[in-house]
């Protein structure tokens, strides 16, 4: 699975504002309603999602990177989005660090196949030190785009 | 003289897969130990104590995997991770 699978180009951000995880989230589910990837009456329901996930424990998974996800009815196929926090979001990550890297994740309920090979993409390319590290720097979401497709392509990693 | 490699096959069971939260416990599990695992699917070698490594595998429901440690603690690492996946991450 390649990141154009599912990442929607119009839902990245580059400018997090949210220092918390619970603003972090909601900046990044309303990033998909503008994107019209949400319909905006799903939105509360979203984010009560993800949040409930993270209460079984935190999807910081170190290295200053975040996969906050869940499943959901209203989306008919897996969508994400990302965001680079240039401050810093308190996540409870695993490491205890701050994540400035975020890859946001809503599946259908009966998809999870999906939803591992997603995972497997994002965290197969973050090994790449470089990608990693330029995402983290990246200013603007168009820089976002141009690093996942050239990751799409092979630019970096295995 | 080295210990010599201890070797488990394990079968992913639950239906998420290896997912976030099941690499999570894995990881947790494994740094517990005096030990090196490595778990591996197919020629795909990774290290139990590394997130991004776990969930690089792609682990799917009905898929095998290696466990295969060395070290002090070894067998009961192995163990332990073996349980892991024998109680379907505690899912399902």
């Amino acid at each position: 699975m390649k990141f154009s699978d599912f990442i929607c180009r119009d839902a990245i951000r580059a400018n997090m504002a949210a220092l918390d995880k619970e603003g972090s989230i909601r900046e990044m589910v309303q990033a998909l309603v503008e994107a019209k990837r949400v319909n905006a009456a799903d939105f509360e329901s979203i984010v009560k999602a993800i949040l409930k996930r993270e209460e079984l424990g935190s999807t910081g998974i170190g290295r200053g990177v975040a996969v906050p996800h869940t499943k959901h009815p209203s989306v008919d196929r897996l969508i994400g989005t990302v965001s680079v926090s240039p401050a810093g979001v308190d996540f409870a990550s695993l490491d205890g660090e701050t994540v400035n890297l975020f890859f946001l994740l809503v599946s259908p309920p009966d998809r999870p196949g999906d939803h591992l090979r997603a995972l497997e993409n994002i965290s197969r390319q973050l090994r790449d030190d470089t990608f990693c590290h330029l995402l983290k720097q990246a200013k603007l979401p168009q820089d976002i785009t141009l690093l996942l497709d050239e990751a799409d392509n092979h630019q970096f990693g295995s | 003289m080295p210990e010599p490699a201890l070797k488990r096959i394990v079968t992913v069971a639950n239906r998420a897969g290896l997912h976030a939260r099941a690499a999570v416990m894995v990881v947790t599990e494994a740094r517990k130990f005096n030990a090196r695992v490595v778990i591996a699917k197919g020629l795909h070698e990774v290290e139990a104590t590394d997130i991004l490594q776990l969930m690089s595998l792609g682990a799917a429901q009905g898929e095998q995997l290696s466990l295969e440690g060395s070290g002090n603690e070894a067998q009961v690492a192995v163990d332990a991770l073996e349980q892991l996946f024998l109680r379907k991450f505690d899912e399902d």
